[in-house]
């Protein structure tokens, strides 16, 4: 018997814009982290850029993708590092959810990745405070990350709207 | 790809600010689950690997004391017990030797106020647990049957390493006088590793070595009875033990009445004068059973026991409220948050 | 940038300053109470925020609550209930515990004292 696997053209956007938000969740992880778990979020990039052209479904699955994918190469699968990751690209993916509800023009692609980067430190946070560190003292580093969180989150939602541009331009031509 | 790093930079420096902030320096603090109690252990100026052998010693010794001295449970103690009710001979456990033999000196120098040889009424009114009993009190035909039997310390009759009792009725319960006995032996161990500032607090009595730093230990005395405040506060120096007894831990209400766990020898119930008694002293044994043989002579007798272990450091608060002290913890002793202006009586 | 973006960058940034004052206010990080199972900490808590908890030990949960920068027992699975009489905690060095249950409670900080005789 033969079993085909028939791939919608949205599976290999997925596949593909999976591949390259793990390799840059991969590369990203190499840098040292004081915390486990906190990071630039320069994969968010991808997860924002694919949200703003193929819509909220198929950045949830490339932002949980890269997640799982990215734990199981890098070896972290069910650690501590995967439970802060996991946690922080849930909360993005519900609040983007919520974000393209906004009626209007709503979001593009700078205030998506603002509302993406401040969901996950805070998720982060709470994860970690929750089950790893549970010291008052940790939350005094909150406001430090979430400023961080804040500016990170406008650079890569303006690298993700100009990669939208350059996406648009090309398919243009 | 520059700025992941200088974020990291960032993040690190951030982290050992924030994390220098929240500790004190230079302080080791562990809390043990031992001697039936909760023990607080500080050290100060120790390198927080030897602070973590310490400790493990401290953890081992303490349950050795605790198990050898346990009054019922089987062991040293338990097993002195049975053979001191036969009333023959018997070679004393090398653990408990030295802790009857204080017993035997303490007693009498309390004028058997505190008095270690009652432990079948300390039973029979069930403080002699981790847990405090719910009550009812015993019957009073029960606690008058055993008060008639007499049994004393001085009944305990020691031959070097033999002992025997002339009254089979003598039951040793070393709980007044345990956890001062133990708290020297933790405070002379650690003297001995070298740890020049300590502080061993076990379930609310404590003895200090060297200090904080540059200031003394600071010590905060409880309210007896108001719930949450502190009654007066104290510097402690070098080798001061401070000890205090007091109705308002382990007590029940039975209609209405308050039951504590420090019984009077005399009448066999729970002391009835005071609320608590407060010693200062260098050995933390004699401490121990000092403040409970003035919690039980109360504001009439504990001058006679004060001048008898010649104590300069006491304060008495009586049933009343009223604080009593002697003029030199007057001196050392500040009241807080209280408008009553303290008794000082020389004993 | 649409008009969304830049009302959420604004509050974003304007959150900020508030955020700093929330979590580096001195009482967040001065006294604290530790909660303990055994020798083990369950968690470590502000005193500035009212709250109740729930710990479990092997009798059973004891409970505790926090109101005002205190703390103390309100229900516990042992019949000496000496968790309870102790009250409310708040100076540093303060603790107390329900020993048959094996829960702890100590006033972390540097506070007016280093340790508390009772």
């Amino acid at each position: 018997m033969k079993i085909t696997l028939r791939s919608t053209p949205e599976d290999s956007r997925i596949a593909w814009f999976t591949a390259l938000a793990v390799t840059i969740h991969v590369l990203e992880s190499s840098l040292p982290s004081p915390i486990p778990g906190l990071k630039p979020g320069l994969a968010n990039i991808i997860t924002i850029t694919v949200l703003c052209q193929f819509g909220w479904r198929t950045a949830a699955w490339v932002s949980l993708l890269r997640v799982l994918v990215g734990s199981l190469v890098l070896g972290t699968f069910l650690s501590p590092t995967f439970m802060l990751s996991l946690s922080g690209a849930v909360t993005s993916v519900l609040i983007l959810w919520g974000g393209t509800k906004l009626p209007g023009r709503g979001f593009g692609p700078v205030g998506y990745s603002l509302l993406a980067s401040i969901a996950h430190i805070s998720a982060q946070f709470t994860c970690a405070y929750l089950l790893f560190i549970p010291h008052p003292g940790l939350w005094r580093l909150f406001p430090v990350l979430l400023t961080f969180a804040v500016a990170l989150g406008m650079i890569n939602g303006i690298i993700s709207r100009s990669l939208l541009t350059h996406i648009s331009y090309r398919e243009a031509e | 790809m520059h700025l992941p790093h200088r974020l990291h930079l960032f993040l690190v420096l951030s982290l050992l600010l924030t994390s220098s902030c929240q500790q004190a320096p230079r302080e080791y603090k562990q809390t043990l689950l031992v001697f039936g109690t909760l023990v607080k252990i500080t050290l100060r100026e120790v390198d927080p690997a030897l602070a973590q052998k310490y400790i493990a010693q401290i953890r081992k010794d303490l349950n050795f004391m605790h198990k050898a001295w346990h009054p019922w449970k089987p062991g040293p103690m338990g097993r002195t017990n049975a053979l001191l009710a036969t009333g023959g001979w018997f070679s004393a456990n090398p653990s408990v030797l030295p802790v009857i033999k204080r017993g035997i000196e303490l007693a009498r120098i309390t004028n058997n106020l505190f008095n270690p040889a009652i432990g079948k009424l300390i039973g029979l009114w069930g403080f002699h647990q981790d847990d405090a009993p719910k009550g009812p009190p015993p019957a009073k035909k029960a606690i008058d049957q055993l008060l008639a039997r007499h049994p004393r310390m001085s009944d305990i009759e020691i031959d070097g390493l033999r002992m025997r009792s002339h009254n089979p009725a003598v039951q040793l319960d070393f709980g007044a006088m345990a956890k001062g006995l133990a708290v020297d032996r933790v405070i002379h161990y650690l003297r001995s590793q070298g740890v020049r500032n300590a502080i061993i607090n076990a379930g609310g009595d404590l003895k200090v070595i060297g200090s904080h730093g540059d200031r003394p230990w600071r010590i905060g005395i409880r309210h007896p009875r108001e719930k949450g405040k502190v009654l007066a506060a104290l510097d402690a120096y070098d080798g001061d033990s401070v000890f205090t007894s007091g109705d308002y831990e382990r007590y029940y209400i039975y209609k209405g009445r308050r039951y504590h766990h420090i019984i009077d020898p005399r009448t066999g119930y729970p002391a009835n004068q005071s609320t608590s008694a407060t010693v200062i002293l260098k050995d933390a044994a004699t401490a121990d059973a000092a403040a409970t043989a003035l919690f039980v002579a109360g504001p009439s007798g504990w001058q006679v026991i004060a001048r008898k272990m010649h104590l300069r450091y006491v304060m008495l608060v009586d049933k009343n409220g009223r604080i009593i002290m002697t003029p030199a913890m007057a001196k050392r002793i500040t009241l807080i948050d209280t408008d009553r202006k303290p008794i000082i009586i020389q004993p | 940038m649409t008009r969304a973006d830049i009302v959420l960058l604004l509050l974003a940034i304007l959150a900020l300053p508030f955020v700093y004052l929330h979590y580096w206010q001195p009482t967040t990080a001065g006294t604290t109470v530790r909660i303990m199972r055994g020798e083990t900490l369950v968690r470590e808590l502000a005193l500035n925020k009212d709250r109740r908890i729930s710990v479990d030990g092997p009798l059973g949960v004891s409970r505790l609550q926090i109101k005002d920068g205190k703390i103390r027992f309100t229900d516990s699975p042992c019949t000496g209930k000496v968790g309870i009489h102790a009250g409310w905690l708040s100076h540093s060095g303060d603790f107390t515990a329900c020993l048959p249950n094996r829960i702890s409670i100590e006033i972390m900080g540097s506070g007016q004292y280093d340790s508390m005789n009772f």
